[in-house]
């Protein structure tokens, strides 16, 4: 009896419920979203958590081990590395946040025209995407940020005018494999224009890929704004970062004697990389259809 | 014949080929190739051929899904398209000429977007031609789902909790939204069961019947189109070689192509003794048609006119037309 | 009657799925004679393919399970097989052809390799010897140019020339039993006409029994000697062929029947079949049919008939017939 009052609460499921749903079952998916979400409040709430000003210098505490008064020590200029490392976290999740976003409104607008009007618009959309795929990202990065000068906006311009190519793609071979489904045809019928087409019943058809996408999208831009801040090209002191954190730290001595200076943002990188891919993996997998619910 | 509905002339649909570097057109795949007939107002016209023979493609031609290659179709006295002399319908036309003209697709996965439920897909027509309401259309909907066969509490499910034959049936609904005169039914049952493929049938009878629709029917299944057209062409590689009414073509079969598909029809009993034309081969490939008579390289009785010209029409009888050098 | 060859006793098949527990396949007694074409005929979901797979021991791994029952073949009972035992068995004794002959064929090795790798495991052929037994396998099941399409690969293929190589392939180890589920319907009308011609031949010829599984009944008609009826994981009507189409009993089955065009004359309204097949997980009590049975009584809703002998060889499972027999 219990299987068809179960089989009754999965009627009248809209598709997007039944994705929340087989997510919600993903033990380490859920994991990882709590992660996320905690790892966003503290940035947001930053000031709210320590008691110390980002970048408040205190020379006559440098180089103070974890204690009690700073749960992280503190660095070479005594500033307190806890409070750093929240503020760090705003820096680079809102630089993964926002590149994707540029890469999402990028990519999907210019892969929904060229998979839908194909011929000519397809063609050339796709060789400015070969030639975007032709450069090699850290190179062109760096040249960009040394003509631009380091900033926490240029990292996000950088990252997200480089990396719409793949979603471009994406989004135009899902697009393809759609048009050419019947109900597009029956919408045609029924007289709709090619936008209300695109907008109404091609994107929502595709929008697991590309969530999934942004997802691991976020995790590529918060590695290369460590990847460019290390090499002192991203965030610039004294913003902190979790890359300048890293970069500051990466005298052998630091390496060798204050552990605390490097471990904790090098820690923060892995765990928010490691629950983005996670939470990716259990959406496409909430997404794919050839499981049931 | 009753008044003519819509007047099909020498329709051609050609898709282009390309190949080498640089994706130059090397030739052309001839799915339609100048096709001629009318339906009249209340008939049921069967599209008949094997898969690869253009039926689908005519469909596609004629509600201007497709962009033909030449042609002209005029339907209710007005002209779609005629590529002759280059006359296209205007964009906005055409949108409000779609209510008129709409299809019932093959595959009931694939003809409802699974983001949508039933209600948003029956009703987007009417909102999108402001012919009622969100309210009003809501309203419209579970009527016509009742008229189709499903209960109206269905509006807020979405397609994956339907079977093929209930989804059928809401493609049936959505086609009916706009009170259309005209529906082109592209093999609607073939994806069915066999019992449900009968209960679409009936339905597909009595719509006809209560709303006075037409159809152009279109079927792979010869023992199907007899029972539900009144007349019906025969397609083979892009072109007709027999058209007539569906008695005409079943009691008085000329072609030798119709011959063989009416014979390949399995048996209703074992113990039926059946005259079997076995064709040798398969169908040619379309971007490359036999010259002359494009059916000679399979034909039980092809002579050696067969292979150089290409037969005239024929009437054979009032109404009754075909395309082969056996007919005199 | 002559001799038989596999005899399948109350087998009952599920699947583990996230649902709980689906039974697709209930105490099924199957008797396939030597040299006889058994035609196993039911729509979607009626537990057809699972025997099958049952036989073959195919079944998913993890999710399908043989419950119960006994499948004997020459004596042996196929269920008791170690899996080493059963692969000599399958392919030896045992081969099956598919729907969909496309992905049972590897794209990318030759027809040559593929049948010669199965006559290399199951005949020790190597070489020269290897590829003529090849050529005479595809000679055999009528391919044309036979030297040439050893050499070329699936895609360079129609669908009807791919479900010969599957047939070619199948012959290769001379089975004793041929497993062909729904060989014919992913193809045209007149290329189903030649494979079902080509069967029935090579049965003729050799003493191969064939197991037919279709939704079809026109393809029974044509192929089976024996018949048996399959709805919602049960037999519900078996016996041979003739008297199954002399004297169909189980309104199901009645069903089927009248639901093909064929049977119906133009105009007279099709008799179709109410409703829809039950799900597996939620089957009425009593008959499975009697929900869309036209005859359905009060005891078809509480208990399942049993499948009863009504005339010599034609078993039924319906309360119509038991009731009969019983006042008798």
């Amino acid at each position: 009896m219990s299987m068809s009052t179960q089989k009754l609460d999965a009627k009248s499921l809209s598709p997007m419920g039944i994705v929340y749903k087989r997510l919600t079952r993903n033990k380490l998916a859920l994991i990882a979203l709590f992660i996320m979400i905690l790892l966003s409040t503290t940035a947001i709430i930053a000031p709210l958590l320590t008691p110390y000003d980002r970048d408040q210098i205190d020379m006559a505490n440098s180089y103070q081990k974890p204690s009690s008064e700073h749960w992280l020590g503190t660095d070479d200029l005594g500033r307190d590395t806890f409070t750093r490392l929240v503020y760090g976290g705003r820096v680079s999740l809102s630089v993964g946040l926002v590149s994707t976003a540029i890469s999402l409104i990028i990519g999907v607008f210019l892969g929904a025209i060229a998979g839908y009007s194909g011929g000519w618009v397809d063609n050339l959309i796709m060789r400015i995407v070969d030639v975007f795929m032709c450069f090699p990202f850290f190179v062109i990065a760096i040249a960009i940020a040394a003509v631009l000068g380091p900033s926490i906006y240029n990292v996000m311009f950088i990252s997200g005018i480089l990396s719409w190519t793949k979603i471009c793609r994406i989004v135009r071979a899902e697009v393809m494999s759609i048009k050419g489904r019947e109900f597009i045809e029956a919408a045609i019928s029924l007289g709709l224009e090619s936008r209300e087409i695109i907008v109404k019943h091609i994107l929502p058809n595709i929008l697991a890929p590309i969530i999934v996408y942004a997802t691991l999208g976020i995790a590529v831009g918060i590695l290369s704004e460590a990847g460019l801040s290390f090499l002192g090209l991203g965030v610039k002191q004294p913003q902190p970062s979790w890359g300048n954190m890293l970069a500051a730290a990466q005298s052998l001595r630091s390496l060798r004697l204050h552990w605390w200076l490097w471990i904790p943002p090098g820690m923060m990188v892995l765990i928010t990389i490691l629950s983005i891919n996670i939470l990716g993996d259990g959406l496409r997998d909430a997404f794919d259809p050839k499981l049931k619910r | 014949m009753s008044k003519s509905l819509i007047e099909i002339t020498n329709l051609k649909k050609y898709f282009p080929i390309h190949g080498g570097i640089f994706s130059k057109k090397v030739g052309d795949i001839k799915a339609v190739d100048d096709i001629t007939f009318t339906i009249g107002e209340g008939e049921i016209f069967g599209l008949v051929g094997e898969s690869g023979c253009g039926k689908s493609s005519a469909g596609r031609a004629i509600s201007n899904l497709y962009k033909p290659t030449a042609g002209k179709v005029v339907f209710d006295g007005e002209v779609i398209f005629d590529v002759d002399k280059n006359y296209y319908i205007e964009k906005k036309k055409m949108q409000k000429m779609r209510r008129n003209i709409q299809m019932i697709f093959q595959d009931p996965f694939a003809s409802l977007d699974p983001r949508m439920s039933i209600g948003a897909i029956v009703s987007e027509g009417l909102i999108k031609h402001k012919i009622m309401g969100k309210e009003e259309a809501l309203e419209r909907t579970k009527e016509l789902l009742e008229i189709c066969g499903l209960d109206k509490s269905n509006v807020s499910k979405y397609p994956h909790e339907f079977s093929g034959g209930q989804r059928q049936r809401i493609g049936i609904a959505r086609s009916l939204a706009l009170n259309p005169k005209f529906i082109i039914a592209d093999e609607p049952t073939a994806a069915l069961d066999v019992s449900i493929q009968a209960q679409v049938l009936t339905l597909m009878q009595e719509l006809k019947e209560s709303l006075g629709l037409t159809y152009l029917f279109i079927s792979h299944d010869l023992s199907l189109v007899r029972y539900f057209c009144d007349r019906l062409g025969i397609m083979y590689l892009g072109s007709f070689v027999e058209i007539g009414t569906s008695e005409q073509l079943f009691t008085n079969t000329m072609h030798p192509y119709s011959q063989a598909l009416l014979s390949a029809v399995p048996r209703s009993h074992p113990s039926e003794v059946k005259d079997r034309i076995i064709l040798e081969g398969d169908v040619p490939s379309p971007a490359n048609p036999p010259k002359g008579c494009k059916f000679h390289t399979r034909c039980p009785q092809a002579m050696g006119i067969c292979s150089e010209v290409a037969p005239e029409m024929k009437e054979v009888e009032p109404g009754h037309t075909v395309w082969c050098h056996l007919v005199k | 009657m002559s001799e038989i060859l596999l005899e399948m006793k109350d087998l009952t098949t599920s699947f583990k799925t996230s649902e709980g527990k689906l039974t697709a396949v209930q105490h099924v007694d199957i008797t396939i004679r030597k040299g006889k074409v058994l035609g196993v005929v039911g729509e979607s979901g009626c537990g057809k393919s699972v025997t099958s797979l049952s036989i073959m021991r195919l079944l998913p791994k993890n999710q399908g399970f043989i419950d119960t029952g006994e499948i004997l073949f020459e004596g042996e009972d196929l269920v008791a097989l170690s899996e080493l035992e059963m692969q000599k068995v399958r392919g030896n004794n045992i081969a099956m052809i598919f729907q969909e002959p496309m992905t049972a064929l590897n794209p990318v090795f030759t027809i040559g390799n593929q049948i010669g790798e199965s006559l290399a495991i199951h005949k020790g052929l190597k070489g020269e010897k290897n590829r003529q037994m090849c050529v005479e396998l595809l000679k055999k099941v009528r391919i044309p140019r036979a030297d040439q399409v050893i050499d070329e690969y699936p895609h360079q293929l129609s669908g009807g020339m791919r479900q010969r190589v599957m047939i070619a392939m199948a012959l290769s180890c001379d089975p004793k039993l041929l497993i062909a589920d729904e060989p014919t319907t992913a193809l045209d009308v007149t290329i189903q006409a030649q494979v079902l011609d080509l069967m029935r031949n090579l049965t003729e010829e050799s003493d191969m029994s064939v197991m037919f599984i279709t939704h079809d009944l026109g393809v029974i008609a044509e192929m089976a000697d024996d018949v048996a009826v399959m709805y919602a994981g049960r037999i519900v009507e078996e016996s041979d062929a003739v008297t199954l189409f002399d004297e169909m009993k189980h309104p199901y089955t009645k069903g089927l029947f009248s639901s093909r065009v064929i049977n119906v004359k133009k105009g007279e309204a099709l008799q179709c079949i109410q409703g829809m097949v039950p799900p597996l997980n939620n089957l009425p009590t009593g008959c499975a049919f009697a929900p869309r049975c036209k005859h359905c009584m009060q005891i078809c809703k509480e208990k399942m008939p049993e499948l009863v002998e009504v005339a010599p060889n034609h078993k039924v499972r319906c309360w119509l017939h038991q009731e009969r027999r019983e006042n008798q």
